[in-house]
């Protein structure tokens, strides 16, 4: 017990004299939560769109007036030239076209289906399919309050969004970006710390010294794992103070979360370090990784969304079991009856890759 | 219990097809300074490698403290001290931090690395550098500082693993003024070298050929044996014997 309470302290002492380990550890991610929440946005702010009118009649007009009191939307041209729209979408002067065809007025009156054609520039496929609903979205509310009698209202189906109902993308993104800042603490510091005692050769010491190796791994898992707890909880006080975003579920049952996640990424990052000579050799390898799990891992795009090999991928790697009972956690307040299979899951990983790590070190010094 | 603090017997140890060390037998008695010389790559760091604990001998016996180097390397670990001229001191700590915790890891009480620590200060003079980063320290500085924490705990046996290698002539000297104070103590020092006039400052010296012991016995002794005025001319005459 006295060997690892020296270890630990010795280690803290080493980081605390570190001003450039300092930075990398608590000024680098509050940077990067400042910078890459907004940055990482898949939000339209404002959307340019031609308007091409061959109705002209007081209710296009009327639609033609929604357009322009929406915040998104900006007409910048209105012209009855289907080629010089054609020209605006193709050199980036618009976005999107949106066409009201001859009869608009006679059949909306007469309650006979009518049509908008809409052209959308769509080499950006998200933002493309965000401009589309956004569209779909006025044509309709324009159809319900401005046509229809109060009783046929009803009929209507609206939605109604759920545990982020501005449709904040930081409020989806922050639990993620909290998530990384974790593992890279976890990941890539414990890769690097280890590797550096290798480098100089002061491991060397420590093995004919009377500490044993648990001793020794402990001493350098521990402090890692205190600064990951307390980096995450300072990303929670960050984005509840800077953007507002709620911390619903029970404090206690994130930590548990957290301190699981965090032992497998310790885990990997002891993996690593046996495997590799140097800081550089770790560097690269715990890069690699990370870069395969951040991808992989739902936190840009979502998992339903790749194909089906690329999602079964996504199932095999542990971040996404901690993305995804993070947001839960945070935004829905979930709690252990739901969230109970990620913990295991990540329980089991926990287990498994520390085994491996416990191994692998073991072989490398004998 | 006999006199002896190290007992290595038909010491082998293979890396695959390559004996690094041969069947090696040799003694080192209580109480001596003990040089290991032999070329790089003789299987010196592998030998020592072995009577500290960290590599398993593939084949023979060696036991230190009285203690067999297979299967008591724990025990061993707790009764000598180890220093070597590439590491030892974190760089990133100051003095103090590197004393205490060499001192608390050899199970030393807070009052005994208080008074054994402040004593290391007063010898070497470091009392003004005691918050001072080890990194900002010069390399004889350093060197004195490493030998002084690895003989803190007093064990019965030291392994230097050149330890005054890049340092100057002066401060050499004084490295083994220290050395024979640690002696004077009753701690042995098993020490390697590449330069032979510390070869000559031991009691006793080996010198490694080639995974074998080439020689062994007092500097006197092997001059004797070898016909030859140095000990540089021992080497060479066994160098030459190598190459027949």
């Amino acid at each position: 017990m006295r060997n690892i309470f020296l270890l630990i302290s010795k280690e803290f002492k080493q980081i605390f004299r570190n001003r450039s380990m300092l930075a990398i550890i608590f000024a680098l991610p509050i940077i990067q939560l400042l910078v890459l929440s907004n940055a990482a946005d898949f939000e339209l702010k404002k959307v340019n769109i031609a308007w091409e009118d061959m109705d002209k009649s007081a209710l296009s007009t009327r639609l033609q007036d929604r357009f322009t009191a929406s915040n998104i939307f900006e007409l910048t041209s209105v012209s009855d030239s289907h080629q010089a729209n054609d020209t605006l979408l193709q050199d980036g002067g618009a976005d999107a076209v949106i066409s009201i065809t001859k009869g608009f007025e006679r059949d909306l009156v007469n309650r006979i289906p009518f049509t908008i054609q809409v052209r959308i520039n769509a080499v950006d496929g998200a933002a493309a399919g965000l401009i589309s609903a956004y569209i779909g979205r006025i044509v309709s509310s324009f159809y319900t309050s401005d046509l229809l009698k109060v009783e046929e209202r009803t009929n209507i189906s609206t939605s109604r969004y759920l545990f982020n109902p501005e449709l904040n993308y930081k409020t989806y993104m922050i639990p993620g970006i909290l998530v990384i800042l974790v593992t890279v603490i976890g990941l890539l510091l414990t890769s690097l710390n280890i590797a550096r005692e290798k480098e100089i050769g002061t491991i060397e010491q420590m093995n004919v010294s009377p500490i044993k190796k648990h001793q020794f791994i402990l001493g350098k898992l521990i402090p890692m794992l205190i600064i990951g707890i307390a980096e995450f909880w300072i990303g929670v006080l960050i984005s509840r103070s800077v953007f507002h975003i709620p911390f619903l579920g029970n404090p206690l049952l994130q930590l548990l979360f957290l301190v699981v996640y965090l032992w497998v990424m310790l885990g990997i990052g002891l993996l690593i370090s046996t495997k590799a000579q140097n800081q550089q050799q770790a560097m690269f390898i715990s890069f690699f990784v990370m870069m395969v799990f951040i991808f992989l891992s739902g936190l840009f795009s979502a998992v339903e969304n790749m194909p089906q090999w690329g999602q079964i991928l996504s199932k095999l790697i542990p971040i996404t079991y901690f993305i995804r009972s993070t947001r839960a956690l945070m935004l829905k307040g979930a709690g252990l009856s739901t969230l109970y299979i990620d913990l295991i899951i990540l329980s089991g990983y926990a287990l498994v890759i520390n085994l491996m790590a416990i191994l692998a070190y073991r072989k490398t010094s004998q | 219990m006999n006199d002896k603090i190290v007992e290595v017997n038909e010491l082998t140890r293979n890396f695959g097809e390559f004996a690094a060390v041969d069947n090696i037998t040799f003694e080192v008695t209580k109480g001596e300074i003990f040089g290991f010389l032999g070329a790089n790559g003789a299987g010196k760091t592998t030998a020592m490698r072995i009577l500290c604990g960290l590599l398993a001998p593939s084949s023979g016996t060696a036991t230190v403290c009285g203690y067999d180097v297979a299967s008591q390397s724990e025990q061993i670990k707790l009764n000598i001290g180890y220093m070597s001229q590439k590491f030892s001191l974190f760089n990133d700590l100051s003095v103090w931090d590197n004393i205490s915790f060499y001192a608390g890891i050899y199970r030393m009480s807070t009052a005994q690395i208080k008074q054994a620590g402040h004593q290391i200060l007063q010898e070497l003079e470091l009392g003004k550098y005691k918050h001072r980063l080890v990194s900002s320290l010069p390399l004889g500085w350093k060197q004195k500082l490493a030998f002084a924490i690895a003989i803190i705990h007093k064990p019965q046996l030291v392994f230097l693993d050149e330890p005054t290698g890049g340092v100057d002539p002066i401060t050499r000297r004084a490295f083994w003024d220290m050395i024979y104070r640690a002696a004077a103590e009753n701690i042995t020092v098993f020490v390697t070298t590449h330069y032979l006039d510390e070869a000559e400052y031991c009691d006793r010296i080996s010198i490694m050929v080639k995974g074998k012991i080439g020689a062994i016995g007092t500097p006197q002794e092997l001059k004797e044996q070898f016909r030859v005025q140095s000990i540089y001319d021992v080497i060479l005459a066994l160098a030459r014997g190598e190459e027949q």
